[in-house]
C-alpha cells in the first residue's frame, strides 16, 4: 500500500483523510491506491468486502443522518477529482446561466409548495428592481405588481399550487424603475404523481412588445377613424347635395312651371294668333315635369329624404316599395337608431338589395334589421342563384368596405343555386 | 274659399297665390314656417291650409306636425301637404291622423291648375286626397303572388281611385259609370281581396291603402 500511496495526489488524500466514512482510492484500473484513516480503521477482512462507489454513496455515507458504515467505499481517482470540482463547475453554470438570463431579459424562479420561500434568479431581482438576495415569498412579491394586476396573479399562483395548473400572466410594476414596466410571467409545476413539490417560472421583460402593440393600437384606431370620418364626410356630402336639390333646382322648377303655367293662361284656352307659342307653352311644361321627376329620383338616389325624417324603418319600406323585386321588411327597429348607424343600414341593404335585382335573378328578397343597446344586425336574403363573391369592384365590395367603416362585420352565405345571405352586424354607437 | 299657403320659399308662394287667385281662391295669408302658419291659421279660420312638408327650422317633417295641430286645435280646417317626394307613410300617417279634410300631394301638381283646385276643394270638404303616385306605386309594387292579379282592368282603375280618396259618385264621373256599376265594381273588389267593407269614404281610402301597403 506504500507505492500506490505516492502515486495519488496529495490534494485528493487530504480530501478524504479526515472523513468518517471509510474510503478505498482507486485507480482507473480498480487497483487500490490509498486508504484513509476510518478505513485503515477497518479489520483488513472489511476492505475484501469493499462496494463500489459513488458521489452518491458518499454524500449518503456522509449525511447527517447516516448509519455507521462498516464496509469502505470504493471511489476512483477521477470520481473524487469531479466530486472535487463539482461546486466549481457549479459556479461556473450558475454564471453563464446568470449571464444567459441578463443577455435575453429573462429571470427565473422557484418556489415552494405554499410560495412561503421564493427563490428569485439574479435577472428575476433585476426584473423587479429588488436587491440581489433580497428574501421574496409570495406577499411581498405581490406588492411588486401593479395594484390591478396582484389579484389575477395571486389566483393564478393558488390555482398552480393546488391543481398543478400551469399558467401564463402579463402583468405591469407596482413602481417600474428603469425601462421594464411590463413583464410576462409564465409558471410551471412540478408534481410527484399528484402531489405538487414546487414551481419554477420565467419572468420576461415585455415592455418593448407592450409599447409597441399599444401604438399599433393607436394608429389602427386613427385609420379607423379617419376611415369613418371619410365615409360620414361622403354621406353628409350626400345629405348637403339633396338638400341643396330640394331648396334649390327642385324648387326653383316648381315656380317655374308655375311660372309657365300663369303664361298660359294668359293666352287663354283660344290662343288664336298665338296658338303656336301656346302650344311651345305647353310642351315646355310637359317638359319641364319630366325634368321634375327625374331630378326627384336623382334625389332620391342620393339621400333618402324620408331616413332623415322619420328613420330607418320608413325608409327601408319606401326602398321595398320602389324595388322590382317583390321585397319585403319583415324586421326593422320602429325607434331612431344614430345618425351614422340608420344611414350606413340603409345604404348598406340597398346596396345588397340593387346586387340581388342585378345578378340574382331573385323572386323574392327579405330584409330584416334587428337592434339591441349596442349592436344592430342586418340581414338581406333573397332565393336566387347563388355564387356571389366578395371581390374587388363588385357592389359586395363596397359594400364590405361600408362595414369595415362602421368597425362591423359582414358574412356572405351564397351556395350556387342557393339563394345569397348577406350578413352585417354593426356597433350601434 | 279662404286659403292660406306656408312654404319657406316666398317665389313658390307668390306663383301659387297668382295661380290660386286666377282659380278664384282667396289666398288669405302665407307663412314662411309652421309657427307663422298656426298663428295664421288662428287668425284668418281659413277652409284649408297648403303646408309643405318640409320647412325651417328643421326642414324635416314640421308640415306633418303642423297639419296634426291643425287637426287639434282646428279641426274643421282642411290640410293639405305638398312633398316634392312621395312617401306613403306620409299619405298614411295623413289620413289616418285626420279622419275629415286631409290630402297628400306632389309638389309639381300646382302646375295642373284645375286637378290642384279639384284637389283643394275636396280637402275643403273634408274628403281625403292621395297622390295619385303615391297610389300608382303601392298598386305597382313587385308582389310574388299578386293578388291584384285577380281583379278586371276596370277594377283597378276603381280601386285606384277609390285609394286617391274618390267618392263612388267621383268615380263614377271620371270613368264614365253609372252609379249603380261603380258599387257593384267596388263590392266585388273588397269580396276578390277578402277587405271588410268600410262604412265611410275616408275609412274606406285607409283601408285600401292599408291593404296594399302590407
Amino acid at each position: 500500500m506504500s507505492e500506490p500511496l505516492a502515486q495519488a495526489p496529495a490534494e485528493l488524500l487530504a480530501s478524504i483523510e479526515s472523513l468518517d466514512a471509510p474510503i478505498v482510492l482507486v485507480d482507473a484500473e480498480a487497483r487500490p491506491l490509498a486508504l484513509n484513516a476510518a478505513a485503515l480503521a477497518l479489520a483488513p477482512e472489511a476492505l475484501e468486502h469493499a462496494t463500489d462507489g459513488d458521489l452518491a454513496s458518499l454524500a449518503e455515507a456522509l449525511g447527517e443522518h447516516a448509519r455507521p458504515r462498516p464496509e469502505p467505499i470504493v471511489l476512483s481517482v477521477k470520481t473524487l477529482e469531479d466530486a472535487l470540482r463539482a461546486p466549481e463547475q457549479h459556479a461556473e453554470s450558475l454564471r453563464q446561466l446568470n449571464q444567459a438570463q441578463a443577455v435575453a431579459r429573462i429571470g427565473s424562479w422557484t418556489a415552494d409548495r405554499l410560495a412561503m420561500r421564493v427563490r428569485f434568479s439574479e435577472e428575476q431581482y433585476r426584473l423587479y428592481g429588488l436587491a440581489p438576495s433580497s428574501e421574496v415569498d409570495l406577499d411581498s412579491f405581490l406588492m411588486l405588481l401593479h395594484p390591478d394586476d396582484r389579484k389575477p396573479m395571486r389566483a393564478a399562483v393558488v390555482r398552480a399550487s393546488r391543481t398543478g395548473e400551469p399558467f401564463r400572466l402579463e402583468h405591469r410594476l407596482a413602481d417600474p424603475t428603469g425601462s421594464v414596466e411590463w413583464i410576462e410571467s409564465r409558471c410551471e409545476v412540478v408534481m410527484s404523481g399528484a402531489r405538487v413539490l414546487r414551481m419554477v417560472g420565467t419572468s420576461y421583460d415585455i415592455t418593448e412588445r407592450k409599447r409597441y402593440e399599444r401604438s399599433l393600437q393607436q394608429s389602427l384606431a386613427e385609420v379607423r377613424a379617419s376611415r369613418m370620418r371619410i365615409v360620414s364626410a361622403a354621406d353628409e356630402e350626400r345629405r348637403r347635395v339633396e338638400r341643396d336639390l330640394h331648396d334649390g333646382a327642385q324648387q326653383r322648377l316648381v315656380a317655374l312651371s308655375i311660372g309657365l303655367r300663369l303664361a298660359r293662361t294668359k293666352l287663354g284656352a283660344d290662343a288664336g294668333a298665338d296658338a303656336e307659342v301656346a302650344e311651345m307653352l305647353d310642351q315646355l311644361g310637359a317638359e319641364l315635369q319630366l325634368a321634375l321627376a327625374e331630378l326627384r329620383d336623382l334625389a332620391r338616389g342620393i339621400h333618402p329624404a324620408a331616413l332623415g325624417e322619420q328613420g330607418l324603418a320608413v325608409a327601408l319600406e319606401s326602398l321595398a316599395l320602389r324595388s322590382p323585386v317583390s321585397t319585403s321588411v319583415v324586421e326593422c327597429p320602429q325607434h331612431r337608431l344614430p345618425d351614422a348607424v340608420e344611414i350606413g343600414v340603409y345604404y348598406l341593404v340597398a346596396e345588397a338589395l340593387t346586387n340581388a335585382i342585378k345578378h340574382a335573378e331573385a323572386s323574392r328578397v327579405t330584409v330584416s334589421v334587428s337592434a339591441d343597446a349596442t349592436r344592430v344586425s342586418v340581414e338581406v336574403c333573397d332565393d336566387g342563384v347563388g355564387g356571389a363573391k366578395i371581390e374587388a369592384g363588385s357592389g359586395l365590395r363596397g359594400l364590405a368596405d361600408r362595414v369595415a367603416s362602421l368597425d362591423g362585420r359582414l358574412s356572405l352565405y351564397s351556395p350556387p343555386r342557393g339563394g345569397t345571405t348577406v350578413t352585417a352586424e354593426l356597433p350601434c354607437v | 274659399m279662404r286659403v292660406v299657403l306656408a312654404d319657406d320659399s316666398l317665389l313658390f308662394r307668390e306663383g301659387l297665390a297668382r295661380l290660386l287667385a286666377e282659380s278664384e281662391l282667396e289666398v288669405v295669408g302665407q307663412a314662411g314656417d309652421a309657427e307663422e302658419l298656426l298663428a295664421l291659421v288662428a287668425s284668418e279660420a281659413p277652409d284649408v291650409a297648403i303646408v309643405d312638408i318640409r320647412m325651417p327650422p328643421g326642414h324635416r317633417d314640421e308640415g306633418l306636425v303642423a297639419a296634426r295641430q291643425i287637426k287639434a286645435e282646428h279641426p274643421s280646417v282642411g290640410v293639405l301637404v305638398l312633398s316634392q317626394y312621395v312617401e306613403v307613410h306620409y299619405a298614411i300617417a295623413l289620413v289616418e291622423d285626420r279622419p275629415r279634410g286631409a290630402g297628400y300631394l306632389l309638389k309639381d301638381r300646382v302646375e295642373n291648375v284645375d286637378d290642384f283646385v279639384d284637389a283643394v276643394r275636396r280637402v275643403a270638404a273634408g274628403e281625403a286626397v292621395v297622390d295619385p303616385s303615391v297610389v300608382a306605386l303601392l298598386v305597382s309594387r313587385a308582389r310574388e303572388h299578386d293578388p291584384l292579379d285577380e281583379l278586371t282592368a276596370r277594377e283597378r282603375e276603381v280601386l285606384e281611385l277609390m285609394a286617391e280618396g274618390r267618392s263612388n259618385l267621383a268615380i263614377s264621373a271620371q270613368l264614365f259609370l253609372t252609379a249603380r256599376t261603380v258599387e257593384s265594381h267596388v263590392r266585388s273588389i273588397f269580396l276578390k281581396l277578402n277587405l271588410a267593407q268600410a262604412p265611410d269614404d275616408h275609412r274606406r281610402v285607409l283601408a285600401v291603402l292599408s291593404y296594399l301597403r302590407a
